[in-house]
């Protein structure tokens, strides 16, 4: 049983299709797999259950909760990372970014960029973060198996959340099909941004960035933060548009006729439109706080997601190369990340589960007997 | 393709896991074609080779002048950074030595409780020296024109901690010698061993302090230079642990050949060429989670933390109640992923990068 958020399909995310394509790679692969939106799963009659997140801990702990009363051995996505340094540094950024004019707005990054690493960490902002992280912990130490995207989402649970004996399945995410099929055109042009309007995409640097850069910029996605969209028009320009919403295949095809899409994000595990923008051909920059490294190596332009100066100079690097060749590094590598091999390290991570010491009941369960 | 692989001066005098990796990599290279040289020095002379390689910046007084000096002779400069962040080690470890020097157990394991309970808050101020040697390194991390982290795991701390900006990072896994792999003796296994420098870094103290009162024998293999950690190691041994301080490569095989557990709860590995070996010759393993070790051992083994002397012993004790490996399980299958042809392939591969993406002076 693969359990996702009750609002799953009121508010779909990267999270959703991350549970529908392991569903959809487990059944090809031969494990009957059911995905329900709940926030109370009724996992009787299955032999496993697979939450997925923990970025809403109190949804989760429910979710989790509810698997644990009926002794189920419990796997978890948690779809991870540490999000400390975008509370703290974020809002710095985007108060620099309502400046009212750039020459404003480059004195306060200038001037945060001196003091960001001796930011203080305390007040309500830290409080609630490091509250939020107790809360994730917890989570995962009630799961028997946790499955991270990455190596650097593993290393992170211990290093960050002090898990060390968790058992783990790295289970890179993989791209669908269409994706690496899609008809490009024969030339690119323009920079695409893909995913919902929401500060941990900043979307806002990326335009403020640009804002003198002689290139059209599409914004695809909705939003949920109008306050966040009025500071991204604040820097769109006359060749800056926005789309609120476009069709699977239309998105595809923009992917596939950009010359770059950047995605300067502060974290992401690691940004299922950036993999399938990379899959349609399109040249890639990303952020260089998450695990997007992992996946795209050494072969896309990296940004600081703090940084408008890295951003600019990463999306101007990426627009004079040349364009991509078919099957060059960027695909060859892409070509490893596939809904089959996610699925085979989930049935990998099940087995663990199954066999775990503490499947049958926790001991929050135990205590409670 | 012509390759000079630059180690540090005393690699001769003073072999490590950097040595071993430099001699590999070179061995791999030219059978894949690439003509590859190995030298010690602080001054390479790099004249007829297409690109140079330097192991490590982790000690900067030796990095500094073989990057300078490659720099200047204007060849492409690739570097394997052999890097993790040590600032906790360097903090921690001293006071963990400390509580572990205290006259009864009990008033150790009080404090070095203590000490991971404040570990976050002490963590976020490093001292200046530790600043300033991590600083260092980012400078002459971002002097290079590629990276070639082991891991992952290293690469994302390289690029979140030292921050080299748009150097391009290319991840090329390490290898494990074939011979690892021999048939092994059937025989029964037993034991706990521990396989490396007798050192902080690697945490003996606290491994044999964590089993002190375990039913079980326990091996360390491995000198030392630090005779007042031994020391520190032998106040935790009981008449059940054993200190050797030298085998032969055939001794060491059929040590591990018939170990149940190779336990090494350091303060960080990349991954430890030991805990591999240990891995392929059929032991159980139990390695740190500050390092790289998760990424080569996967979930197949037991993970600790260096802090934590109650999670020392249960992993060990779980790592035995588990019994013994069969041959080509999971973690077998894992291990024979890692060759050095593919190391060489991945290295070769990376420097065509450095090369073609070098300004070519005009």
């Amino acid at each position: 049983m693969l359990v996702v958020r009750s609002n799953a399909y009121a508010l779909p995310g990267g999270d959703i299709r991350h549970a529908e394509r392991t569903g959809a790679a487990l059944r090809g692969l031969g494990v009957d797999a059911d995905v329900v939106a709940t926030d109370d799963p009724d996992p009787r009659g299955y032999d496993v259950a697979h939450v997925f997140g923990v970025f809403e801990p109190e949804r989760a702990r429910r979710q989790i909760d509810a698997i644990r009363r009926h002794g189920t051995p419990l796997a978890l996505s948690p779809i991870w990372l540490d999000l400390r340094a975008f509370f703290a540094i974020a809002p710095h950024v985007e108060r620099a970014l309502a400046s009212s004019s750039a020459h404003g707005a480059e004195r306060r990054l200038h001037a945060l960029h001196r003091i960001e690493a001796r930011l203080p960490w305390r007040g309500s902002v830290a409080r609630n973060a490091n509250r939020r992280l107790d809360a994730q912990r917890a989570l995962m130490l009630d799961a028997d198996v946790v499955l991270p995207a990455s190596h650097t989402e593993a290393y992170l649970f211990s290093e960050r959340l002090r898990i060390h004996d968790l058992p783990f399945v790295v289970a890179p995410l993989g791209i669908d099909d269409d994706a690496l099929s899609v008809e490009a055109p024969a030339a690119r042009s323009g920079v695409l941004c893909a995913g919902r309007v929401e500060p941990k995409k900043n979307q806002a640097a990326l335009l403020y960035a640009l804002r003198d850069v002689d290139v059209d910029v599409t914004i695809v996605g909705g939003t949920f933060d109008a306050p966040y969209l009025a500071l991204c028009r604040r820097w769109a320009t006359p060749r800056t548009r926005f789309v609120p919403h476009a069709p699977r295949g239309e998105l595809l095809a923009m992917m596939a006729a950009c010359a770059v899409h950047a995605h300067p994000s502060w974290l992401e595990t690691p940004g299922l439109a950036s993999l399938e923008a990379g899959a349609a051909g399109a040249r890639l920059v990303v952020g260089d706080r998450g695990c997007e490294r992992e996946y795209f190596g050494p072969d896309v332009d990296y940004a600081d997601p703090a940084d408008p100066s890295t951003i600019r100079t990463a999306v101007l690097r990426a627009l004079q190369r040349p364009p991509r060749a078919r099957g060059d590094a960027l695909a060859r590598r892409l070509a490893a990340f596939t809904w089959r091999r996610h699925g085979a390290a989930t049935i990998a991570a099940y087995r663990h589960a199954l066999r775990s010491e503490r499947a049958a009941v926790s001991p929050r369960d135990a205590s409670r007997a | 393709m012509k390759s000079l692989i630059v180690v540090r001066p005393n690699a001769a005098a003073k072999r490590g896991g950097d040595v071993a990796v430099a001699e590999h990599t070179a061995a791999a290279l030219r059978s894949h074609g690439v003509e590859a040289d190995v030298v010690a020095t602080l001054n390479p002379d790099a004249r007829g080779y297409d690109v140079a390689h330097v192991l490590g910046i982790f000690e900067p007084d030796f990095a500094r002048p073989q990057i300078a000096a490659l720099r200047a002779q204007g060849v492409p400069v690739a570097v394997s950074p052999t890097w993790l962040d040590r600032t906790s080690f360097f903090l921690m470890e001293p006071k963990v030595r400390r509580a572990l020097s205290e006259r009864d157990a009990s008033r150790a394991t009080r404090r070095v409780a203590a000490l991971r309970d404040d570990e976050d808050r002490l963590s976020r101020r490093p001292g200046r020296g530790a600043l300033r040697r991590r600083d260092e390194q980012a400078r002459l991390l971002r002097a290079c024109d590629l990276a070639l982290p082991e891991s992952e795991i290293e690469a994302w701390l390289c690029a979140n901690v030292l921050r080299p900006g748009s150097m391009p990072i290319a991840v090329v896994r390490l290898g494990v010698e074939a011979a690892a792999f021999a048939p092994r003796d059937p025989g029964e296994r037993a034991g706990v061993v521990c396989v490396g420098r007798i050192e902080p870094l690697k945490n003996q103290a606290m491994l044999l302090f964590a089993l002190r009162d375990a039913d079980v024998d326990v091996t360390l293999v491995g000198g030392t230079h630090n005779a007042e950690y031994l020391a520190l190691c032998r106040r935790w041994a009981t008449p059940r642990t054993r200190f050797v301080e030298r085998l032969g490569e055939d001794e060491m095989g059929a040590l591990l050949a018939r170990t149940a557990v190779h336990a090494l709860p350091s303060w960080g590995d990349l991954p430890g060429f030991v805990s591999l070996e240990a891995a392929c010759a059929g032991a159980r393993v139990v390695a740190g989670t500050r390092g790289s070790e998760r990424e080569y051992l996967g979930p197949d083994a037991e993970y600790v933390d260096p802090m934590d002397p109650d999670g020392i012993r249960d992993a060990v004790v779980r790592a035995i109640r588990r019994g013994p490996r069969v041959r080509y399980d999971a973690l077998d299958e894992r291990m024979r992923g890692f060759t050095w042809e593919r190391t060489a392939a991945a290295t070769a591969d990376a420097y065509a990068r450095a090369i073609a993406e070098r300004p070519r002076p005009s």
